[in-house]
């Protein structure tokens, strides 16, 4: 068989399916949500960075849901005077050998994942390439996203989830001399930043089963903040809040947002900050970010229904959109652990957002906002 | 966005949906998971959409993000971030040729990057170094990665050639 009738034979095989027609406002929908999205993580981190100091943009691993074990080793260690360019860390899971590269320049993902310079690590050898899903771990890496060595010490960054570990990297601020992280059986891992690509960077392999119970940053002198991770009912990782010793993190608190017949939402608070999450029917999407403050803030679309879910001023108990075909939708706030939440059901297409007026319980208008 | 701008997503998305998609298809072998995949990356370029424009090459930036975003489905199990909102209807198989279910059951046997291999150089007709460029892996992994589909497709009866190495 020649490669033409290879190619003719993929082609007879792949034009056989008629896709639906393409549906065009919606990936613009979708793609407009991404830059809201964008935008209001951005913003929300800048917020709270003023406001409060300890939280940070969304980090996250998304891992595969499987059972929690303590029956693993992992170390770590910093590269050595024969790792190659780029390397921020190695070690070994269960006696194989990791290694996470960033390497340079920029390959694939560049301005995809908001318009912000992300590269790709390399979870590599001597893993054996089926030993890790895909063979190399692509990682996100988003240098000095946020930073700033007042507010959040380590901004991880973590990906994977393949057979033999999942990978976490993250840039870290000018006065962290280490960081150490520890996961549910007990062991600590001790991070030593280095400088790749001119980011002071930290980087570990989390094996899979494992759950990491918090990180501590320090400086020379002492414990600068604690970050306890928010983790999934389907395994997945984030890290929010860093708290500063003595700080009192949320008090643990979950409590349901939205539940219909489309999805449901929850609201999760605790040590790690705020969470939202729709983990509706096998999918998930969540962000963790600060609270909304003065505005009502929309932090994530629903995987299924498709409701836009956000957090609402305190005082807030009822929101009326006022969308633009005419017709106005009021949806009230749900109170969860002292903070307002809201979900609102899909706009009419091609809109993603809405004029809105916020009133409290006496019905006095609180605030406005929503004009592009 | 400007106007124009979304004008010119929309004629590129409606010109290259089904490329797309077929290329999807080429890699997961399931046509709703291709479509949700497609879905995605255009929705990820519209959200960069001035800059790929800037770029130049809308076509082969969605391409690299659909590819990628096949990979990171799979190396993720989950979908963490599924903006989906609605699960489309149904595209119909045209089941008239009786080897396309065959060929497409021995490309789904692949590992996703053997499949993406053979996609890429036997259908898109990449170079191996622009496959390597796409995959972030080596020239020789893409050969090697190539020979082994190669290989499974003849054990499968797929190849019944030694013309293709």
């Amino acid at each position: 068989m020649s490669m033409d009738q290879l190619r003719g034979r993929l082609d007879d095989a792949f034009s056989a399916v008629s896709p639906v027609s393409a549906p065009i406002e919606g990936a613009i929908r979708k793609g407009k949500m991404i830059r809201l999205r964008r935008r209001a993580v951005a913003a929300a981190g800048i917020a709270a960075v003023v406001a409060a100091g300890i939280f940070t943009p969304l980090a996250v691993q998304w891992q595969s849901a499987g059972p929690v074990t303590t029956n693993y080793t992992v170390t770590v260690q910093p590269p050595g005077p024969h790792s190659p360019a780029g390397e921020i860390a190695w070690g070994t899971v269960d006696g194989k050998t990791w290694q996470i590269v960033w390497e340079k320049p920029c390959r694939w993902n560049d301005e995809v994942n908001g318009g912000i310079s992300q590269c790709i690590l390399d979870l590599g050898a001597p893993f054996a390439q089926d030993d890790v899903v895909e063979g190399t771990g692509g990682l996100s890496l988003t240098p000095n996203y946020g930073l700033s060595p007042s507010s959040v010490p380590v901004n991880f960054q973590g990906n994977g989830g393949g057979v033999l570990a999942a990978a976490w990297v993250g840039a870290v601020s000018n006065d962290v001399s280490s960081v150490a992280v520890r996961l549910n059986n007990g062991t600590v891992l001790t991070l030593d930043p280095v400088m790749v690509h001119g980011v002071r960077s930290v980087a570990f392999a989390e094996p899979v089963g494992a759950t990491i119970v918090n990180a501590t940053a320090y400086s020379q002198t002492g414990e600068i903040s604690t970050a306890t991770p928010f983790i999934l009912p389907n395994g997945a990782t984030i890290f929010a809040a860093w708290l500063r010793p003595g700080q009192r993190g949320h008090a643990r608190v979950t409590g349901l947002i939205v539940d219909d017949a489309s999805g449901s939402a929850s609201a999760y608070l605790g040590p790690w900050g705020t969470c939202i999450a729709d983990v509706s029917k096998g999918g998930s999407v969540s962000s963790c970010n600060g609270h909304g403050g003065s505005s009502i803030l929309p932090w994530l679309q629903g995987a299924w229904s498709g409701d836009t879910i956000g957090s609402a001023p305190q005082a807030a108990t009822k929101i009326v959109f006022k969308w633009p075909d005419g017709r106005t939708v009021t949806v009230h706030t749900v109170a969860i652990g002292g903070e307002k939440f809201f979900a609102v059901p899909p706009f009419p297409k091609p809109y993603d957002w809405a004029p809105w007026t916020t009133y409290n319980a006496a019905g006095q208008v609180i605030a406005t906002g929503g004009h592009s | 966005m400007r106007a124009g701008l979304d004008e010119e997503f929309r004629a590129f998305m409606h010109g290259r949906w089904s490329a797309m998609v077929h290329l999807a298809y080429g890699l997961t072998g399931d046509l709703g998971h291709a479509e949700d995949v497609a879905q995605a990356a255009f929705a990820k370029a519209y959200a960069s959409w001035p800059k790929v424009c800037r770029a130049g090459n809308p076509d082969a930036y969605v391409r690299q993000i659909v590819i990628h975003e096949n990979l990171n489905r799979l190396r993720k199990r989950r979908v963490a971030e599924q903006l989906t909102d609605e699960v489309p209807e149904r595209g119909a198989f045209d089941a008239s040729s009786d080897d396309r279910p065959a060929l497409m059951a021995a490309l789904r046997r692949l590992g996703p990057r053997q499949r993406a291999v053979i996609v890429l150089r036997y259908w898109l007709d990449l170079s191996e170094a622009e496959i390597a460029s796409t995959l972030n892996c080596s020239v020789g992994t893409v050969k090697s990665q190539a020979s082994r589909a190669l290989a499974s497709l003849r054990e499968s009866g797929q190849l019944v050639d030694e013309e293709l190495r």
